[in-house]
């Protein structure tokens, strides 16, 4: 029973032990050295980072018999009993507890009398900022000017509900979350003096999890203690802490990316059935994407994902089958989510829907990748075509529409085939242009004019084109005549007959008799002048 | 009953029990998880086991102590629980002075706090420096619904087991041997009971074969149906609110149900893909609807209203050909 938890076996008891805050340190030990100790202090930072150890060894620092001295002695009675708790010029104050303008009142009552034996009486106020509104305006004078034996050393996780008029009165120290390197090192010393052994993936791994907290990652070691002995293992770290390996986010993204829904359903049930936190896992999940999400868009930056090398080559994987738009569009789903999760009864199945949804997400495709596509397409279609005559399509057609070649390639052949039996029906078809074969065998060829197409329509031609395409390329096969309406037939067409109007005016025909000329050119006419 | 004889929640008991044979206890934990799977029930076995004089990872159930915590009148057992809804920081001083004293019996005092996240703002500060530092013997459980509902600064102090929802099967174990309930209907209300027996108990008289038939209905009315049979539905449905809510999840378990039938079959035997992914949309968007009508409901929307537009927003993902639905998915997240 007589068990104390890590965390308060290895609180530090010297400004040299303090694990991940140099910065507070270092300055309170300097001023220590120069004798330059201000009469009020204001520690914050986020829980289990030291805050409160801090303002101890400050509190033995000003009071060691041998001191002040930028390190406490801790052999000294008055050290001991600062670290017992029991001394009376050390108060430390549960601000929580002690909220009212009544308590704050007995601690100025106090304030008037000497310390007992050390050099200053230290009041270490926890929690500060529960204090009622009145209590922190009672504390304003006393913080402002203390009598010369009294320091205040405030201590709060959560500096924006102080008020300012606290904050100017104080020399402030914002404490840091401590990197996980510094963590991993301080467990180990305690690992070792404790006689524990424990896996150095283990111990990064809950390194990790304690999110910069020495506190929590204390606790969570002292767990593992307790449930293991004195050997820890990655396999102990998952059974105990219910923190799931990281290979399941990796097979349930490995199922989304492989649209299967069913093994999503089946990596849900099996975390249910392992009795693993589906929220912490949800959070697991987030992770993921976002390090698959930092891989895909800067491969370099192994920095900023936090993860070992193999899982680093499996997030590549990953990242290679997803489209970025995807990506975003999974992380965007999943995290909305969120309020479900944490909210509802049944997370279970929140996450089944959740993995099915990414799973059946129809993909996206790239816009920009699309156009280009079809750029390529068009700029195939229209540099095949030359301007002017309709000429056939000719042979050089490729990529997507492949399938359809043979008709395109053959039309030549197939007119050239014409030629011997039906030599009108071949000049026609010449000066038409295939348009298109669809895949219903209908051969759509753009004449020049009504004739040619009425020609092609007419009974004996019809009937005859009929039996050479089955023929030539197989039953079913039709050739459809159509006008060809473009622009630039048309205008031709409306050029020549205008020639010939020309060419055949009397008055035309007369003057090249007269002139025993050559008609070479045939100009527009301009505004109304008559026209030659 | 003793602490061996908790239902499910193998890896929370099991460190649990380690750590009192190894004498290794905490002194403070946090035991969360969903209503209803056994944690305020797990605390105070825990609490027995401690207490008992044994010390072998259990309660002996014959000694004094034992027999004390049979009735809760052990002297060495504080149970906090909300009052009026909250935790005030009256009750947790009153933590602290009793905490003053040596336990009285024993070496150990154990307090539990139920419903610690009901711990209001001014209590949860109250209780930060007891909690991190209390005097020896003394084991702090805290009982709460999730971690995110306390304080970073408590969770951190405490050590945190997470208690799970059963598996159908326990909670089914549980109402036949424990309760004598007949096999099939038990089999019935722990499908529906999302491994909670609090709700298990709650549904146990509830039509619940009724509702489902009523739910399948819902789910294959047909596109061209006309929506007046859902509006009867839904003034059928909205007599009471925790009855709605209910049966919402009753449609909620049948929709899943079709979704995850729908998942397994393979692309091939239910037509082209895009059928399918129609249907699987379709029926995830029912899905999320449903549950932020829950929500709407739980926030003291007008019953009527809710249901209304739920069954209303049914039929018209039902009966529109939209190819895609994920825009306004996205939109309305």
């Amino acid at each position: 029973m007589a068990y104390a938890v890590l965390a308060r076996r290895w609180r530090p008891q010297r400004f040299q032990e303090v694990v991940g805050q140099g910065h507070v340190t270092t300055t309170l030990q300097n001023a220590l050295r120069h004798g330059r100790i201000a009469h009020a202090y204001l520690f914050s930072g986020p829980r289990g980072v030291g805050k409160t150890t801090v303002a101890r060894i400050f509190a033995k620092a000003v009071n060691c018999d041998h001191g002040p001295t930028p390190e406490p002695c801790g052999l000294c009675s008055s050290c001991s009993e600062i670290t017992q708790g029991i001394s009376v010029d050390v108060q430390e104050i549960d601000g929580a507890s002690h909220t009212s303008v009544e308590n704050i009142r007995d601690i100025r009552e106090a304030l008037r009398y000497r310390p007992a034996r050390g050099r200053y009486k230290v009041y270490i106020i926890d929690e500060v900022h529960m204090l009622s509104l009145a209590a922190f305006n009672a504390l304003l004078k006393t913080l402002e000017e203390p009598p010369p034996h009294v320091i205040f050393v405030l201590a709060t996780t959560e500096i924006q509900k102080v008020p300012a008029t606290i904050l100017s009165r104080c020399q402030r120290f914002d404490f840091r979350r401590i990197p996980v390197a510094e963590i991993v090192r301080q467990l180990r010393l305690i690992c070792q003096a404790e006689g524990i052994e424990i896996e150095a993936n283990a111990l990064r791994a809950l390194a990790k999890h304690s999110e910069g907290s020495l506190r929590d990652a204390q606790s969570l070691l002292d767990q593992l203690v307790a449930y293991s002995g004195t050997r820890i293992d990655s396999q102990a770290l998952t059974e105990v802490l219910g923190m799931l390996p990281s290979d399941w986010a990796h097979r349930a993204i490995w199922a989304v990316i492989e649209e299967d829904p069913a093994r999503c359903l089946e990596i849900a049930e099996e975390l249910y059935r392992e009795g693993y936190s589906l929220q912490n896992f949800y959070y697991r999940l987030v992770e993921h994407l976002r390090n698959l999400m930092v891989v895909k868009v800067a491969d370099k930056a192994s920095s900023l994902v936090d993860v070992p090398e193999h899982e680093l080559e499996e997030l590549r994987r990953q990242a290679e089958r997803v489209t970025l738009d995807d990506l975003q569009l999974w992380f965007e789903i999943v995290v909305s989510a969120e309020e479900d999760m944490r909210r509802s009864a049944n997370a279970r199945y929140v996450m089944e829907m959740l993995l099915v949804r990414l799973a059946t997400l129809e993909r996206t495709v790239d816009a920009r990748e699309l156009i280009e596509r079809l750029e390529d397409l068009a700029e195939k279609y229209l540099s095949r075509e030359p301007r002017g005559e309709a000429r056939p399509i000719e042979s050089e057609v490729s990529g997507p529409r492949a399938e359809f070649l043979p008709p395109f390639q053959k039309w030549q052949e197939f007119i050239g085939s014409l030629r011997d039996k039906k030599p009108s029906l071949a000049s026609i078809l010449e000066q038409g242009r295939l348009m298109d074969c669809s895949s219903d065998g209908r051969l759509v060829v753009a004449l020049p004019s009504t004739f040619h197409v009425e020609s092609l329509n007419s009974g004996e031609n019809a009937r005859y084109l009929r039996e050479a395409c089955d023929k030539f390329f197989g039953k079913g096969t039709k050739v459809v005549p159509v006008l060809d309406n473009s622009n630039h037939s048309r205008e031709s067409n409306s050029a020549k007959r205008k020639s010939q109007e020309v060419r055949s005016h009397p008055l035309v025909q007369k003057a090249v008799e007269i002139f025993k000329a050559r008609l070479v050119e045939i100009e527009e006419p301009r505004g109304q002048s008559e026209e030659i | 009953m003793s602490f061996r004889e908790i239902i499910g929640h193998r890896r929370p008991l099991e460190i649990l029990r380690k750590a009192m044979l190894r004498g290794r206890l905490a002194h403070a934990y946090l035991f969360t998880g969903p209503d209803g799977v056994g944690k305020r029930t797990t605390a105070l076995k825990f609490a027995k086991a401690v207490l008992c004089g044994k010390g072998d990872g259990d309660s002996c159930g014959e000694c004094s102590s034992c027999l004390k915590m049979e009735s809760l009148n052990h002297p060495d057992l504080l149970v906090v629980e909300p009052r009026g809804g909250q935790i005030l920081v009256d009750q947790v001083r009153e933590v602290q002075d009793r905490l003053l004293f040596r336990p009285l019996e024993g070496e150990a005092r154990m307090i539990i706090l139920d419903s610690a996240h009901n711990l209001n703002p001014q209590a949860s500060n109250a209780l930060l420096k007891i909690l991190e530092e209390p005097p020896r013997g003394n084991i702090f459980v805290l009982v709460a619904s999730s971690e995110s509902s306390l304080l970073p600064t408590i969770v951190s102090r405490c050590q945190r087991l997470y208690f799970g929802p059963l598996m159908d099967h326990e909670v089914m174990g549980f109402l036949v041997k424990r309760l004598g309930w007949e096999e099939e209907r038990a089999r019935e209300v722990a499908r529906q009971a999302r491994g909670s027996i609090s709700a298990a108990l709650e549904l146990g008289d509830k039509p619940l074969r009724a509702w489902k038939e009523e739910a399948r209905r819902i789910l294959e009315m047909g596109r061209d149906e006309k929506s007046s049979p859902l509006l009867n539905l839904a003034s059928a449905w909205s007599k009471e609110r925790k009855e709605t809510m209910e049966r919402l999840e009753c449609l909620r378990m049948e929709i899943r149900e079709a979704l995850v039938q729908e998942a397994r079959r393979r692309p091939t035997d239910s037509g082209p893909r895009e059928i399918r992914a129609r249907r699987v949309e379709e029926l995830l968007w029912m899905w999320r609807e449903s549950g932020k009508t829950i929500q709407a409901l739980e926030r003291n929307m007008n019953v009527q209203l809710a249901m209304e537009e739920l069954l209303i927003r049914f039929h018209e993902i039902k009966s529109s050909g939209k190819r895609s639905l994920y825009l306004t998915w996205i939109r309305r997240s």
